[in-house]
């Protein structure tokens, strides 16, 4: 009997330990976390990015095995496409230069410049595969919080679409969320109806269906006859985000139209217009303190 | 020397979970690892492991609630069980607590992730695969596991890890 009651009573201590450390383990988690995810970011990155370094070196080594006529094929047709963007670039710059000029002379706050910064996926989780990953790029490159991040559009390499936001920067990764995530809160305005609405602004999550995932729409005005297909950009209401940066495609209003229902605003979902699955290469828009293009002579 | 032998253990199954998921494969092979923790070590011993692992995955996962604290807990919790069966202990039985950890992982995650408004397409298309591949891998890589790492425990001459259970010791180590 003494064995037994021994016995028991190492069970229950036991099992009271257990207990006290497991709760004490969920209480101290967010400040656990903040510490794991810092060695992570900073101090693992060097063994993380391994594989993409590797992957990269495969790529680049892959070019030996092409023939120097298909190479040099490749060489006009890169410079061709560079003399062209060259040129497209020009004219922005001239561009840049005229509204620079009349925002001076209607006497208007100087507009922000962007700069670009090229990113890698560091890492992705495959139970967030299309809500969220890290990328390759940091503080040290210049991204912060709320910056937009572009990738190509789904089955074309020509343009650029938004893919998600930062939501946190560490000083050699960055944390994306897509605007699949619901924690993505994006102004965005339908372009051939001229309104605007907010992208998982309600509570409403993301809808995954056969045909797809879709993000919500908020807070669209009402007495529109909404049709799909519409192109969607970006609203321009974040200080980070600029304006008419495509994000997807309308595919119609949700909800019903019975009396339980709102009769203040629509909710609509949106298609993105990036294929959130295969995405290799991105670019972050971060915005510049100064103005990096120099002052128009007048 | 026994610590840094789990230690070790942990940083493989982390950073091969974190490399297998960026390529988009998705394998419990932390939880298989933390499983053939408890089955060697102390319970006490590996619920710290298995806390300390928990929390590590999912700050990297950047989630908000600590599931696989509990997810964790419960394996070793099964894990303990498990290693107080003595006819279950030959090498290559080691394919049925792999498909246990596999499940006990894979099915609450599938849960916690559906949402009350998806489809079952949801679950068929996108689960279904997830739990068919671990559990598959699960029941190879278990045993195999076990395997490699107690004849590693026998070379690195490690002291025993159950004494309590009159198994592992210095010379009756293996489990075959």
């Amino acid at each position: 009997m003494p064995g037994s009651r021994k016995k028991y009573r190492q069970v229950v201590g036991m099992l009271a330990v257990a207990g006290a450390l497991i709760l004490g383990t969920a209480t101290a988690f967010h400040g656990f976390g903040t510490f794991f995810s810092r060695v992570y970011a900073d101090f693992l990155y060097p063994y993380l990015e391994l594989p993409n370094r590797a992957k990269n070196l495969l790529s680049e080594q892959t070019m030996f095995f092409h023939g120097k006529s298909t190479l040099m094929e490749s060489l006009k047709e890169l410079q061709a496409e560079n003399r062209i963007l060259a040129a497209r670039y020009a004219s922005a710059v001239e561009a840049q230069f005229e509204n620079r000029e009349l925002r001076r002379l209607l006497e208007l706050d100087r507009k922000l410049d962007f700069s670009y910064v090229n990113a890698e996926i560091h890492r992705r989780e495959p139970m967030e595969w299309r809500e969220r990953f890290i990328i390759n790029r940091g503080a040290a490159a210049g991204i912060k919080v709320g910056s937009p991040v572009l990738t190509f559009r789904r089955g074309q390499t020509g343009q650029v679409v938004l893919c998600g936001i930062v939501k946190s920067v560490s000083r050699h990764t960055a944390e994306v969320i897509t605007i699949l995530s619901p924690h993505a809160k994006i102004s965005v305005k339908l372009k051939e109806y001229d309104i605007s609405g907010f992208i998982n602004a309600g509570t409403t999550p993301p809808s995954r269906t056969q045909r797809g995932e879709f993000a919500v729409i908020n807070y669209l005005p009402t007495g529109y006859d909404y049709q799909q297909g519409g192109e969607v950009v970006t609203g321009g209401f974040e200080t980070h985000i600029p304006a008419g940066i495509p994000v997807g495609t309308f595919d119609g209003v949700i909800g019903g139209d019975s009396v339980f229902d709102n009769r203040l605003y629509v909710n609509g979902l949106l298609s993105p217009a990036a294929d959130l699955d295969n995405i290799r290469f991105l670019i972050v828009l971060t915005r510049k303190q100064d103005v990096m293009v120099p002052e128009p002579k007048l | 020397m026994s610590d840094i032998f789990i230690i070790l253990i942990i940083f493989f199954g982390i950073v091969s979970q974190i490399i297998l998921g960026t390529a988009g494969i998705y394998l419990p092979v932390l939880a298989l690892l933390i499983f053939y923790i408890a089955l060697n070590f102390k319970f006490l011993h590996t619920l710290f492991y298995a806390m300390l692992c928990g929390i590590m995955i999912d700050a990297v996962a950047g989630r908000d609630v600590p599931w696989h604290i509990i997810i964790f807990a419960v394996l070793t919790v099964v894990g303990n069980k498990w290693a107080s069966i003595k006819q279950f202990r030959t090498w290559y039985f080691n394919f049925i607590p792999g498909l246990m950890a596999a499940a006990i992982q894979v099915v609450p995650l599938a849960l916690i992730n559906f949402q009350s408004d998806d489809s079952v397409y949801f679950i068929i298309n996108e689960w279904l695969p997830v739990f068919a591949a671990s559990m598959f891998f699960a029941a190879l890589f278990m045993p195999l596991a076990a395997l490699v790492l107690n004849d590693l425990g026998v070379k690195l001459k490690l002291p025993p890890y159950r004494p309590d259970l009159g198994i592992m010791t210095r010379n009756t180590r293996r489990w075959y």
